[in-house]
């Protein structure tokens, strides 16, 4: 089905055509979306880090704003006086950021607290130490005792006038309120905020997953993943066979900030465009593939029509038509179809007509041959018989005057009125012997005249078959002063076949040759006989020049003839030709010789199964 | 007439020819090959198979060939 083929090829490179372009679009729009988003998650990220860092400073700052309240205030100069404490209350509850503001001395002895608990011993603090040294500010994740749930302090020195280190400021909040404000920053955003302390220790993260366990002393144990947070190791990312986005920032306290977010969450949104985007691809390419196959289908229909009519005019259905289209170049198409059908079709059924009437000729002409070929073949040998008749007939005149002459001595004496009865008697046993003589040479005509083709096989001997052969071209050999010569075996040599028709191959080869020479200076005709064991050999040379090589198979054939309009029959050799074929034989011209040489050959013991055929 | 196979005559034919004037090319041929074939071993048996064969000859055409046979036999006197 070529049309469909064609259907299939241009359905397929229709849809491929539409969808390449959209499939190759929708990749690349999909993933500049997903490159945006990226770019703006890492941006985000930074913001985010800086905001954070921001937020950080802004708790130190609180801080600050602490301890500067209370270089403003001369009455809080003095840190063991006990008026201080009332002061923490109230500066806490102006800012009222922290839920716990206390001063130490510059051993680190907590000398006044915002909460009016007890005073404790928090020197061999490190947030506090540190502080005593002099840095400016410090933070440290530790358990809260009064709230019981982690908590970071803010540390800073606390000077005299003269910038000496008189005790320590410390101010405390809740890791759920610094964190509170880090899951306030990050509100609508994917991934998570991750704060360590300067100790690499994880003090906030906005995912809500616990921090921390408490050791004995208060202090917080981190998370495995927390342990590698300072490095911000890649190594440890890449392990994980992660993308992460990340951005780090140290502030000045020594806290290090993490805005942790995975691709995989950044893209989500895109993953949805893709899925839609591969949706809408998907049923945009079915769509036209729908729509092209409708069209091409309807637009190719006559070709499949066209395919149809062609194999029912192969299969020899030479009315079958093509119906009328209303496209331009397939009614044209379609029109020149029908014609060309329309004159198969006649031309057919002419053929046909001119068919039969040929069969009924042919069979006719076949016949006419055959009764022809038969007539031709009788006339063949009738008329070799009659060129032979001249001599026979002198034969036959012989005795017929004999017959005469004895006939007319008996009348004779017969009617002298005395009758010689013994010599009547004797002049009519001569009458009765020569008839007997001429009814032997008539006989002798007979047996040859007569066809052979029904005898049945017999053996008989070659040199008899020659020799009567012979016997009956004696008169043409003479009338044209043809020499005959001959080789033959002294041995007899016997054969099984139709006597009477290996003598008729050999009358016509000779007689053939007589008639061939006929104008020669040299006339001659040879017959030689070889014995080859199971089959014999016979040639009949003459002085001829042989044979052209254009007549050389032909000659064999019905009605081909060498010899003048009027002389031949040209059946004689073909007549030949089929005895020997019949006795499993072959004649045929031998072109090695200088002269004109036909071959006979024939088996000595022919099969039954020939006799039969023959 | 044709002489008797037993006839002297045969014999003399055949191995001990004279030339006379033969007329017909069959009775050339026979006589050719009757006398070659009485000429070889056994001498007896091969004489006696080429009488056979020019007798069936001469007996068989005596009228076609009856010059030929006055010539080697003497006149026809009677048809027998």
């Amino acid at each position: 089905m070529r049309s469909a083929s064609i259907q299939k090829k241009l359905i397929l490179l229709g849809t491929a055509v539409v969808a390449v372009p959209i499939i190759i679009s929708t990749y690349i729009v999909i993933n500049r979306i997903a490159h945006e988003k990226l770019v703006r998650a890492a941006i985000e990220t930074e913001n985010l880090s800086q905001a954070v860092s921001v937020s950080v400073d802004q708790w130190n700052a609180k801080l600050s704003k602490v301890i500067q309240a209370l270089a403003e205030n001369s009455d809080t100069k003095d840190i063991h006086k006990p008026q201080l404490t009332s002061f923490l209350v109230k500066i806490n509850k102006i800012y009222n950021e922290f839920y716990l503001v206390f001063i130490t001395d510059k051993n680190g002895i907590m000398v006044a607290r915002s909460d009016n608990n007890e005073l404790t011993d928090n020197s061999d603090r490190n947030y506090i130490q540190r502080a005593l040294r002099g840095t400016p500010s410090t933070a440290e994740a530790v358990i809260s005792k009064t709230k019981k749930e982690p908590a970071i302090c803010f540390s800073s020195p606390l000077r005299d006038k003269e910038d000496k280190v008189m005790g320590v400021v410390v101010g405390c909040a809740l890791v759920s309120d610094f964190a509170g404000s880090l899951t306030y920053l990050n509100q609508g955003r994917t991934g998570r905020i991750l704060v360590s302390d300067e100790r690499n220790r994880l003090i906030a993260r906005t995912d809500n997953k616990r921090l921390e366990t408490l050791d004995s002393q208060g202090h917080v144990f981190l998370k495995k993943e927390v342990a590698v947070f300072a490095h911000l190791n890649s190594e440890y990312l890449d392990q994980q066979d992660r993308k992460w986005i990340f951005s780090s920032n140290t502030l000045k306290n020594g806290w290090r900030i993490l805005v942790e977010r995975q691709e995989l969450e950044v893209l989500e949104p895109v993953q949805y465009v893709k899925y839609i985007s591969y949706i809408f691809s998907a049923l945009i390419i079915f769509i036209v593939g729908s729509l092209l196959s409708v069209t091409i289908v309807k637009i190719l229909a006559p070709l499949s029509d066209f395919t149809k009519s062609m194999a029912a005019l192969q299969r020899g259905n030479y009315s079958h038509r093509v119906p009328a289209y209303e496209t331009a170049e397939f009614k044209i198409m379609g029109d020149a179809f029908n014609q060309m059908a329309e004159q198969i079709e006649f031309l057919f059924e002419q053929n046909r007509d001119y068919q039969s009437r040929l069969i009924e000729t042919n069979m006719r002409l076949e016949n006419e041959a055959v009764d022809r070929t038969q007539q031709l073949a009788a006339a063949s040998k009738m008329s070799a018989l009659g060129e032979m008749m001249g001599g026979v007939a002198h034969e036959i005149n012989t005795p017929l005057a004999t017959i005469k002459l004895i006939t007319g001595q008996a009348l004779s004496d017969i009617q002298s009125g005395i009758p010689d009865i013994d010599a009547i008697v004797l002049n009519l046993q001569r009458i009765d012997g020569t008839t007997d003589r001429v009814a032997k040479i008539i006989k002798g005509l007979k047996t040859f005249s007569r066809s052979g083709e029904h005898d049945p096989m017999e053996l008989a001997s070659l040199q008899s078959i020659i020799e009567d052969t012979l016997v009956l071209s004696e008169d043409k050999l003479r009338k044209h002063n043809v020499d005959f010569q001959w080789e033959i075996p002294a041995e007899t040599i016997e054969l099984v076949c139709r006597p009477v028709e290996v003598s008729q191959i050999l009358l016509n080869l000779i007689t053939n040759s007589i008639d061939a020479i006929e104008n020669h200076e040299t006339k001659w005709v040879k017959l030689t006989v070889q014995d080859l064991g199971d089959s014999i050999t016979i040639q009949v040379i003459d002085s001829g020049e042989g044979i052209p090589e254009e007549l050389r198979y032909k000659i064999f054939e019905p009605f081909v003839t060498t010899k003048a309009i009027g002389k031949g029959t040209g059946i004689g050799l073909s007549i030949s030709h089929g005895i020997a074929r019949g006795h499993k034989g072959d004649l045929y011209v031998d072109s090695s010789q200088v002269n004109t040489c036909f071959v006979l050959t024939l088996p000595k013991n022919i099969s039954e199964k020939v006799n039969l055929v023959g | 007439m044709i002489p008797d196979k037993n006839d002297p005559r045969w014999r003399e034919v055949l191995l001990n020819p004279v030339d006379v004037p033969i007329n017909n090319f069959a009775t050339k041929m026979l006589l050719t090959r009757a006398r070659t074939l009485a000429k070889t071993e056994p001498v007896d048996v091969k004489l006696q198979e080429a009488i056979d064969i020019a007798f069936a000859f001469f007996t068989k055409n005596q009228f076609l060939v009856a010059d030929d046979i006055q010539s080697l036999f003497g006149p026809v006197t009677e048809a027998t």
